[in-house]
């Protein structure tokens, strides 16, 4: 028994790797020559092994957890999605018959909805904001809607005073806004609106002035260019100065990747006609996108000529 | 350079027990890598994780057993692993598989590894059962945890630590008795071990 337990333990030592080294060397000797000893150390490998095994396989069970408990939560996000969608289009329908509630105690509500889109021209400007609602029923009834900002257009719609339960109309608003092109890009805008006396329409409509950004279209969009390798050693990438590219890319007619480089690690000023391996290109139509990091894309065409 | 600090820090973190650590490190580097090489060889995202689970418990068991190498990169070991796994799962269910695509050169890092396969399982199961529960628990102190003696009286209410050994010195010759007398079990564990 204490024989066993001397060698237990020098096996023990030893496959955890806390002999000193002569110790060791020692071992491995007595391994290589003792069969009987070898064949211990074996059982004792395979027991450690089934031992460290019952413990590892354990841990499946944690990742078990880990990479397959995300599903449910997808679930749960889904349903939260899906409740708060009924429930915006439940409250979207209640708000609705709210206000053809309202639309009946005032017989007429003029709801202008104004998109404007500013075009930038000069310093001050002149627009026109084309308003619009539906027309929904075709009684009528007179009132007189007038959106009036700096120089205003009287619009008049008539309409029957009959009883009219309610009534939508489709009404061109013309308002003339002077846009400060330097202002923020958003800016609320009241417009009042006046009625004929006899009817009660007062209210006002309010109106989100988006100014569009000063943004000058790109020529160099849908650009082509010609080169031609013998005359002119490489073709200059026209990138846009204003903007930080990122990455030119070079396609064929067949839309595989001919030539592509990330602007930022290396700047390629220029194109020699050579795909990323070396391959000279033939004759023929190319087309280049060149990415910036603002999100914009400059593409165009090339055709190379020999 | 970096990257072989971190595997050397996982190794420690294993041997620790820190096993949630290694793990959450594990799910952001190795994860997404066999979950690619997986995908792309005609497997889907499920299979990639079972793969990856197969691979962890092989990399815990090689490291408990003190068979990784400390030189190499622990990432690398799960990969090569990972692939082997799935080759071998793919070959199984005649799947279709490029494998001209996969460049199979010799992968040192993995020829180490010890994996703890389905039948394996089994086996340990059965043995562990015959060495009785008081057997389990000391000699998963002494070979999985390290705990010294000392550690192994206290915990288990042992008088002395001269008991603690003489309690791992039996159950663990009890268990080798048994191994000793099942060819078949000794070479499904050696045979693993050599592949």
């Amino acid at each position: 028994m204490k024989e066993n337990s001397d060698i237990l333990d020098k096996i023990e030592l030893y496959s955890k790797g806390k002999m000193r080294l002569e110790e060791k060397l020692a071992f491995e000797n007595e391994l290589a020559t003792d069969e009987a000893l070898r064949e211990q150390f074996e059982f004792s490998q395979i027991v450690d092994q089934m031992i460290i095994g019952n413990e590892t396989l354990k841990l499946k069970e944690q990742m078990q957890k880990d990479l397959y408990n995300t599903k449910p939560k997808w679930g749960s996000y889904l349903a939260v999605s899906l409740f708060a969608l009924v429930a915006s289009a439940g409250l979207f329908m209640v708000f609705n018959i709210k206000n053809e509630k309202s639309q009946i105690e005032k017989s007429v509500v003029v709801v202008p909805k104004i998109t404007k889109q500013v075009e930038r021209q000069t310093d001050t400007q002149k627009s026109t904001v084309p308003t619009s609602t539906k027309k929904a029923m075709s009684q009528e009834k007179k009132t007189s809607v007038e959106a009036a900002t700096k120089s205003p257009d009287f619009k008049t719609v008539a309409i029957e005073p009959n009883e009219v339960q309610s009534v939508s109309v489709s009404l061109p608003v013309s308002a003339q806004i002077v846009s400060n092109p330097n202002a923020t890009s958003k800016q609320s805008v009241t417009l009042p609106i006046k009625t004929t006396p006899n009817v009660d329409l007062t209210g006002k409509v309010e109106t989100l002035v988006e100014h569009a950004p000063k943004k000058v279209e790109s020529k160099k969009q849908q650009a082509s260019y010609v080169y031609n390798p013998e005359y002119d050693s490489s073709w200059p990438i026209p990138y846009d100065a204003d903007k930080q590219a990122t990455s030119i890319n070079i396609l064929e007619k067949g839309g595989k990747v001919f030539f592509q480089s990330s602007v930022s690690a290396s700047y390629p000023t220029e194109w020699k006609g050579e795909s990323n391996t070396g391959l000279v290109l033939g004759m023929g139509l190319y087309f280049f996108t060149i990415e910036y990091a603002d999100g914009s894309v400059d593409e165009g065409s090339i055709v190379v000529t020999r | 350079m970096t990257a072989k600090n971190k595997s050397q820090e996982v190794v420690e973190a294993i041997l620790s027990g820190q096993n949630t650590k290694v793990l959450n490190y594990l799910y952001k580097t190795a994860l997404p890598q066999i979950t690619k090489f997986i995908c792309i060889n005609n497997g889907d995202e499920d299979e990639a994780k079972d793969i990856f689970q197969d691979a962890v418990v092989s990399l815990f068991t090689t490291v408990k057993m003190g068979k990784f190498d400390i030189e190499k990169d622990v990432n690398g070991f799960l990969f090569f692993v990972s692939r082997n796994l799935w080759i071998n799962y793919v070959k199984k269910r005649g799947r279709q598989l490029d494998v001209s695509k996969m460049h199979l050169s010799m992968y040192e890092e993995s020829q180490l590894a010890v994996m703890i396969t389905e039948e394996k399982k089994v086996q340990i199961e059965q043995f562990l059962e015959k060495a009785g529960d008081k057997c389990k628990q000391v000699l998963k102190y002494v070979i999985y945890d390290n705990y010294s003696m000392k550690e192994i009286a206290k915990l288990m209410d042992f008088a002395n630590e001269a008991v603690a050994k003489t309690t791992h010195h039996r159950c663990k010759q009890k268990l080798m008795d048994l191994v000793a007398n099942n060819k078949a079990v000794i070479n499904l564990f050696k045979d693993h071990e050599r592949e």
